[in-house]
């Protein structure tokens, strides 16, 4: 309680002496970020960026595989990304390319937790 | 003193020998002294006490009858369709089949026990030779490639009418599938690990559903009780408006949790089928059958 009190009083003091301080901070802010976003859509979606995501999703289920545990929606998902990234469409393909990498590390996590804990799925 | 030396040496050598010799001997007869078949049937004891916990009405025999053993309604559509079976074509198809001679003169009945009437009770087992598990499906293909024919696809089709008709044969018989040795119990071991480990996008095992909620609603259908899952295959299935066998099930059961299927009669299904098929000891062989 004693707490909270000075964090309130210390934001009501913050929010009256810094007020113009702090527009010049967000107006900073705005600029970083508007450069990032421009800066990015150039870097973010080259196929550079692309393809070892999607080469270690592919990797990465070829593993999972081999425990037998891979997921019927993976290889759609990298299917799709390299559809989107033949189609020119590379923000997509990215955030395909994405998900794909991510659920085959998930399957893997899966199938090594199936090894070691399966007993635990025993209901008696 | 230098042979001396030597003899020392070897002597120790010689002990040191004998020790491991000792120790690699007492570990095989440790192994060889398990008794596996006991270890199973603790498991099959446990298995059917878990049911008879959660449906303690239901009779031990009914449990050849799939989810129609615990659903009272929809077994009264089952037992109307078993009126004019619709596998009974498959089983005719089946005879023809088995019937026929290969190229080289021989038939089935040649590559099978009692001419490969009243046996589908004793597979799947474990072949110490091949040591790997075999079912009926994978003997009928290895029949055929023994005797210079194209092996059968696994799914459905002849295949399926084979299984059909070799099931209808052993109709009463009851599952003895033996677990009679270390390879044999790794095998079922697997296929034990298979049928507990959680799998596919949604991470459900089989005993997730045909354990824990059997008996209850998932989506549309209730989920039946894995104890007698492979009395009554292959079955005519509505759904798929022909016959199937275990296996294809198998890989619908994987596909409904977004779990890439295995390859029918893959190692991992066999193995699966075996546990199953132990768990199941004491069941009547009551194949063909029908489902929704
Ligand atoms: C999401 C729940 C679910 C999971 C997981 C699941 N099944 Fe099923 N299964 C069903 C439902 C529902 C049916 C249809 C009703 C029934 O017969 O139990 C079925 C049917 C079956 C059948 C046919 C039974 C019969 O008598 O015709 C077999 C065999 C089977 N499952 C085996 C398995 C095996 C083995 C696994 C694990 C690899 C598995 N199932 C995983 C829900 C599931």
């Amino acid at each position: 309680m004693a707490l909270l009190h000075v964090n309130k009083i210390g934001l009501a003091i913050m929010a009256t002496v810094n007020r113009e301080k702090a527009m010049t901070q967000l107006r900073i802010l705005f600029f970083v970020v508007l450069g990032m976003a421009l800066f990015s859509t150039g870097r973010l979606h080259a196929d550079a960026d692309i393809k070892p995501i999607l080469a270690d999703a592919r990797a990465t289920l070829t593993t999972v595989a081999a425990k037998g545990f891979e997921w019927t929606t993976t290889r759609q998902l990298i299917a799709a990304a390299e559809v989107a990234l033949a189609a020119g469409d590379k923000a997509h393909s990215l955030n395909l390319a994405k998900a794909a990498l991510n659920e085959a590390e998930k399957s893997l996590l899966q199938a090594n937790y199936a090894e070691a804990h399966w007993q635990d799925g025993m209901p008696f | 003193m230098r042979s001396l030396i030597v003899n020392k040496k070897t002597n120790l050598g010689f002990a040191l020998y004998c020790l491991l010799a000792f120790s690699g001997f007492a570990g095989a007869d440790a192994e060889q002294g398990l008794d596996y078949q006991s270890m199973v049937q603790r498991d099959i004891n446990d298995f059917k006490a878990y049911y008879k916990t959660r449906f303690p009405k239901i009779e031990f025999s009914e449990y050849k009858n799939g989810v129609y053993a615990i659903d009272a309604d929809s077994r009264e559509q089952w037992l109307e369709m078993e009126d004019f079976p619709p596998y009974e074509f498959a089983v005719d198809e089946g005879e023809a089949l088995f019937a026929v001679r290969f190229a080289n003169g021989k038939t089935y009945a040649d590559c099978f026990a009692n001419g490969g009437e009243g046996i589908r009770q004793n597979y799947p087992y474990f072949d110490n030779k091949k040591g790997q598990v075999i079912s009926l499906e994978l003997a009928i293909n290895d029949c055929r490639e023994t005797n210079g024919e194209q092996p059968l696809a696994y799914k459905k089709g002849p295949m399926a009418a084979l299984s059909a008709y070799m099931a209808s044969t052993s109709a009463g018989n009851v599952f003895a599938v033996a677990v009679a040795n270390k390879e044999a119990y790794q095998a079922y071991l697997e296929g034990k690990k298979f049928f507990y480990a959680k799998r596919g996008q949604l991470n459900f095992s089989c005993a997730d559903c045909h354990m824990l909620v059997s008996g209850q609603k998932l989506r549309a259908d209730i989920t039946g009780p894995a104890l007698g899952h492979p009395t009554g295959f292959p079955v005519y299935r509505g759904k798929w408006q022909e016959m199937g066998t275990l296996h294809r099930r198998y890989a619908g059961c994987n596909k409904n949790i977004r779990a890439m299927p295995l390859p029918l009669q893959g190692r991992a299904y066999r193995n699966l089928e075996y546990f199953q098929s132990v768990m199941s000891q004491g069941l009547e062989i009551n194949g063909p059958s029908s489902r929704k």
